[in-house]
């Protein structure tokens, strides 16, 4: 029985050297950014700001969305970086963030803020057709959205799981909302949305499963944007290449803003500042193959494959945040697995 | 040491009136069984005095002390359970001192007490032991140190032989009984059995049913019992329905008439007779009547015998100097109840 | 003899004994436990301010996903049952009716599961069978297959992992009713001319019965209430569970609301089921100890019964292999080999030197502490008053505090996050939602029960004349509680205390609903860098969350001997 004192003693003891932690301001940062992106600006964050500690939780967009929703009585972030614009948009009609206005907020589009600052634009996320660069090449890839239908793909396509998935929304929605373009109905859209469940192999359940089934070939080609897709490639040498869709791509807003009732805003700010200057862009550019939303930036200073444009199918980001629940839900209900 | 004084004590459970109005009063140092058969109240009353249960009413004295509803830990009394309820993780000193150690008695002062306790129950030197490592009968002593360490008013005894073998039985009662001479303790012993109660106590109480029928030495209770269930529960006894016919003079089945020892109850009067087997006096020289021999037991060292005689059933021993030959089913032997003998309900 | 009831009534120490104490542990219990439950079923009629059912209209609608949800958590239960039934009763009889070799350690392997932290054991399962798992890629690369022979993924998978971690339940209830069984049987049987099949069925299998109902029951509940494994798993078969995670992620709260409500319910009436054939099974017990029966001792059966052990044993080691395997890999090193090729021990030493990947580690085995310190204090205290007094209110607190048993981890978060969304007088007005405490919150309900359950029987097993004993002897109710009654259950106690430690450790269910920066646990670190790919991170956690169970379950082990 000594023997659980000493345990129990030990243990206390061990709990309570970790415990004593230094008594710096801490900062909580939600972020959907990936570990090596956000830690190199954390940590130059943290050595510029001595006394401050930044607590970046790394997540899913709309796992990012529901966590603020969820502590809206009992905010724990301050700033949220990273997750497409209508999440924002959704966060800002229920009051979840504070505006802010940037320093630079007058070189951005205003297609990529908010009219009310409550969000701004970072980068310019194209949603791409990604594939294993072992199994197929560039010339053999599906070239286009509507190639993907045919049955050549049939059952080598791999989708993340949409309803926990900004990217994966914005692609699905698109879809309907081009039909809606072009003069069509929604239905049409979501035909769309059902022969491509058809020629789907399997969903996978959130980013790492989809990019261990792309990378191991369980699949050969799936849905994601560039930047992680470019990424994985060339950090942890994954197999991947993408195609970026002749008829034209949805690019989704990247943006960052800060939580309503977040603690130090004004640290917040600072922190908002440092990873949206020139600076810091052009090195997530450089590293991170992340498209700066702002347009003050001298193009000889990005990578040279960001200079060419990139056709883009205009997306109206109001109706996605109107529509894109119920849509899903249709999906989720109607069309998922309905086709086998 | 304690006088013992119950006052119309009864103690029920729900619906069941488990103890229904006792009294009685225990000097000090004296030896008391409380006897009776499963469910007749007497280890709620043991209970009772230990503090583990309040009465319903009455009150309870010890010396000029009202305990009636003091806690068991103010009560300054030494228990052994019937299991012996010793402490299992717990070594053989460890156990003995407890009850020192509640009392903050100082651990020098222990270390003696508890040596000097051991010794008392011929356990010297095991303190270190596990409890778990004794046999039974070590234990129960070891129960019996660990009660007596702490130097009680009284000492409370539930059934404390009842787990033992029967040599082991005789031992302990005997050793029991000589410790609670030496100190002189105030001492409260539940048993079921009438061999132990009636060979060890000073004074005894019967209990049925909640109530105390009788209480008295052993030898007035055994050889005055005052109820028919008293005599039965203390051994063996043959029972007879009987008629006075004239004082003095009883008619029992089948028209025999034989004498009482008592002239008072009136011609008429519907009595029990009871006598003890070994009261039965065979080849009687003026029998009463004469019995045929139904059932005949042999037990080592004497023979056990069914009589009958029409309806009459009678049981008798027959111990070997008086039997001449040897006694067979059919054999027909004269009986005499010796009216001295009798004892009248 | 008096009965035993009568013997515990302790009446007056009733009145001494820490009276008070009770009433705080009903109060404890009602905050707990109770409130969360009612408050949820209470806003789960709430729609637009006022009271209707619409929430659950819409979950009964039949072309409504719900409802497959619903029948994909029923038939996933069913076919775990199944499976893990036929697994667990084949191994007891092996362990049992065949003299084996080994015995002792082929048992220990044969609990293996119960080692491995659930979200961990999901991961493990993923790059074993998965379709690009080991060993899939092995028989295509050996047999130069286009594609791998077979693979599990969803159905298949979730219901291969259910066996694989539930047959426990089985296996173990099953050899305990085998050694409580009367050898003697099987010889009359026998002795009358019964063929071995016969005695099977009409003398082994009744006896058994009540063990293997029980267990049937309890992972049937398991199953509803699991998570991780549908969550990584399932992909495109729905289950209740993964469905009210996704409906809260989908901010759509009165839906997740509901569906915690309709899967509560089922559970409580499976917790009630169980309860019921629990007490059938007591009451069947024997008198005496019977000899155990003879295990069949032909060197044919012992051969073959050992190869089959032998293999299993290799089947239930190798997650744990995989796991110990993966640790060790490059972080992204791993993509279309078979195995890992490059190996590095910087996975493990991050786990120590790196502030932020050991930090949930101090979380989770703070967290753990703090809630099992509080299931010890309230277990232990509804457990003495409900076995050592006649507590009138005993039968409520024990009702209450088994409530959680029957309830997912999933529900009870959700639960959580209703009720303490807002400040209450009981908090102080702070708002646990989003704050360290409400994890460890979250984890004392969930694992209440078991603690409990182990104290309930140690205190069972007490002799009641020990706490007399102690009185009499001068001991206060403090010092005899002390001294005397909780030696004695502690064993047993302490126990359920390290169960329920191991399992707040690698609690995965609630906590993802509920974490919150200044307490990621370890699970929540797992699947983060699961998401980050780094898998020999993420398996370095699981390994050394594996080691810290192995070990505390082997202590329990050696205390409760």
């Amino acid at each position: 029985m000594r023997l659980i004192r000493n345990f129990v003693l030990v243990f206390s003891l061990f709990l309570l050297v970790t415990a004593c932690n230094d008594n710096k301001t801490t900062l909580v940062v939600y972020t959907t950014h990936g570990k090596e992106l956000v830690e190199e600006f954390v940590t130059d964050f943290e050595k510029k700001n001595p006394d401050v500690r930044v607590y970046s939780i790394d997540m899913g967009s709309q796992d990012a969305l529901d966590r603020i929703r969820s502590e809206k009585a009992n905010p724990q972030a301050s700033v949220w970086w990273g997750a497409p614009a209508p999440l924002f948009m959704q966060a800002a009609t229920e009051s979840l963030l504070v505006a802010y206005q940037p320093t630079w907020s007058s070189a951005i589009d205003s297609a990529y803020r908010d009219e009310e600052n409550f969000w701004y634009g970072t980068f310019l996320t194209p949603e791409v057709i990604a594939f294993n660069s072992e199994k197929l090449s560039k010339e053999s890839a599906p070239q286009d959205w509507d190639d993907l239908l045919t049955p050549q793909w049939r059952d080598r396509i791999v989708i993340r799981s949409p309803l926990a998935s900004g990217t994966m929304r914005a692609i699905f929605v698109s879809r309907i909302t081009e039909s809606l373009r072009r003069g069509g109905t929604v239905e049409e859209g979501f035909n769309w949305l059902q022969k491509l469940d058809e020629n789907t192999h399997s969903y996978a359940a959130d980013q790492t499963m989809l990019y261990i089934k792309l990378a191991r070939g369980e699949s050969e080609v799936t849905l994601w944007n560039m930047p992680d897709i470019m990424l994985q490639h060339n950090v942890n040498n994954y197999p991947f290449d993408y195609i970026m869709p002749k008829s034209g791509t949805v690019i989704v807003t990247d943006c960052i803003a800060l939580v309503r009732g977040g603690q130090h805003q004004q640290l917040a700010q600072k922190f908002y500042e440092f990873v949206t200057s020139k600076d810091a862009l052009i090195q997530q550019a450089h590293k991170y193959y992340r498209i700066p939303a702002r347009h003050d930036i001298d193009m000889q200073s990005l990578p040279e494959w960001m200079r060419e444009p990139i056709k883009a199918i205009p997306m109206d980001w109001k109706l996605f945040a109107e529509k894109s629940n119920e849509w899903m839900r249709y999906w989720d209900e109607q069309i998922r697995n309905r086709g086998k | 040491m304690a006088r013992v004084r119950l006052q119309n004590v009864s103690k029920a459970f729900d619906t069941v009136q488990a103890v229904d109005n006792v009294s009685f009063e225990v000097k000090e140092g004296e030896f008391f069984s409380l006897l009776g058969p499963s469910g007749c109240g007497k280890t709620t009353t043991l209970r009772m005095l230990a503090g583990f249960e309040t009465p319903s009413a009455g009150s309870i004295f010890f010396n000029d002390t009202n305990v009636t509803t003091a806690k068991p830990q103010h009560r300054n009394v030494g228990m052994v359970f019937q299991n012996y309820a010793l402490f299992a993780h717990l070594s053989v000193g460890e156990n003995v001192a407890f009850g020192l150690r509640a009392r903050n008695v100082e651990k020098h002062e222990i270390a003696s007490r508890v040596s000097r306790a051991l010794a008392q129950v011929d356990l010297s030197g095991l303190e270190n032991r596990a409890v778990s490592a004794l046999s039974g009968g070590q234990q129960q002593r070891v129960a019996l140190a660990r009660a007596l360490v702490v130097e009680p008013q009284i000492l409370l005894l539930d059934e404390p032989l009842s787990n033992l073998d029967a040599k082991l039985r005789v031992e302990t009662r005997e050793r029991i009984r000589s410790i609670q001479k030496k100190l002189g303790i105030t001492t409260f012993y539940v048993t079921h059995d009438q061999e132990e109660a009636l060979t060890q106590s000073d004074r005894m109480a019967v209990f049925f049913n909640g109530k105390c029928e009788q209480i008295g030495t052993p030898r007035e209770i055994f050889n005055q019992p005052v109820s028919r269930e008293v005599m039965a529960f203390l051994g063996r006894a043959n029972f007879f329905q009987a008629n006075v016919v004239e004082p003095g003079l009883v008619r029992l089945p089948g028209d025999r008439q034989i004498k009482i020892n008592n002239n008072e109850i009136k011609a008429g009067t519907q009595i029990t007779l009871g006598i003890r087997p070994h009261h039965v006096e065979l080849y009687a020289r003026e029998p009463n009547f004469v019995g045929e021999v139904s059932k005949v037991t042999y037990t080592g060292a004497f023979e056990e015998l069914v009589l009958r005689a029409d309806e009459l059933q009678i049981e008798a021993v027959v111990s070997f100097q008086n039997a001449g030959e040897k006694i067979q089913i059919g054999d027909t032997i004269p009986v005499k109840l010796p009216p001295e003998k009798l004892t009248i309900f | 003899m008096q009965n035993s009831e009568q013997k515990r009534a302790l009446s007056i120490s009733d009145k001494t004994n820490f009276y008070p104490l009770r009433w705080f542990v009903l109060l404890i219990l009602g905050i707990t436990v109770v409130y969360p439950l009612l408050h949820l079923l209470d806003r789960s009629t709430v729609v637009d301010g006022g009271r209707s059912l619409r929430n659950y209209l819409h979950f009964w609608n039949w072309n409504a996903p719900f409802l497959d949800a619903l029948w994909g958590s029923v038939w996933i239960s069913v076919a775990s049952v199944f499976f893990a039934g036929i697994i667990g009763v084949s191994l007891a009889f092996l362990f049992e009716r065949v003299d084996l070799p080994a015995k002792s350690f082929l048992s220990a392997v044969a609990t293996l599961p119960i080692v491995l932290p659930p979200l961990v054991g999901v991961v493990a399962f993923v790059f074993l069978w998965g379709e690009s798992g080991i060993i899939p890629r092995f028989l295509q690369f050996a047999f130069e297959l286009s594609a791998p022979p077979f693979y599990l993924e969803g159905l298949s998978a979730i219901i291969f992992i259910h066996a694989y971690s539930f047959y426990v339940y089985f296996f173990l209830f099953t050899r305990a009713a085998f050694q409580r069984m009367d050898g003697a049987t099987i010889e009359a049987a026998q002795s009358l001319g019964a063929s071995y099949f016969t005695i099977l069925a009409r003398v082994i299998f009744p006896q058994l019965r009540p063990a293997i109902s029980s267990a049937a029951i309890l992972v049937f509940m398991i199953s509803m209430a699991s998570f991780s494994a549908p969550f990584l798993f399932g992909g495109e078969y729905r289950v209740l569970t993964v469905e009210i995670y996704n409906s809260k992620l989908q901010g759509d709260m009165p839906m997740a609301m509901t569906q915690s409500v309709m899967l509560g319910v089922i559970s409580l009436l499976f917790l009630f089921l169980n309860l019921q054939t629990e007490s059938e099974a007591s009451g069947t017990g024997q008198k005496g100890v019977p000899l155990p029966p003879r295990p069949i001792q032909r060197v044919l059966y012992r051969r073959i019964a050992l190869f089959i052990a032998v293999v299993v044993s290799l089947i239930l080691a190798s997650p744990h292999l995989t796991l110990l395997l993966l640790s060790f890999a490059q972080n992204g090193s791993w993509t279309s080999q078979i195995i890992p090729e490059t190996f590095t021990l910087a996975n493990y030493t991050s786990l120590f030197f790196n502030h932020k990947v050991s930090e949930p580690i101090m979380n989770s085995s703070m967290m753990a502490v703090l809630a099992t310190t509080m299931n010890f204090i309230i277990a232990l205290a509804a457990a003495f008053w409900i076995t050592q007094r006649r507590w009138r209110a005993g039968r409520v607190a024990e009702v209450m505090i088994m409530i959680p048993w029957a309830i997912p981890g999933t529900v009870v978060a959700i639960a959580l996050i209703v009720v303490f969304n807002t400040g209450h007088w009981f908090t102080a007005g702070a708002i646990l939602v989003g704050s360290f405490w409400i994890l460890p919150l979250a984890y004392f309900i969930r694992h209440l029960p078991i603690v409990y359950r182990a104290a309930h029987a140690a205190f069972s097993r007490l002799d009641p004349f020990q706490e007399e004993a102690a009185l009499s002897l001068g001991g206060s109710a403090w010092l005899t509680f002390r001294k005397v009654i909780f030696p004695a259950v502690r064993p047993g106690v302490m126990a359920g205390v390290l169960l329920a430690m191991v399992m707040s450790l690698g609690e995965f269910v609630s906590s993802i609903l509920l974490y919150t920066f200044t307490n990621r646990p370890i699970s929540m670190a797992i699947l983060n860098e699961m998401r980050l790919l780094n898998l020999g991170t993420a398996a370095a956690y699981g390994v050394m969350l594996t080691i810290i169970i192995f070990v505390i379950t082997w202590l329990a082990n050696r205390w409760d001997e």
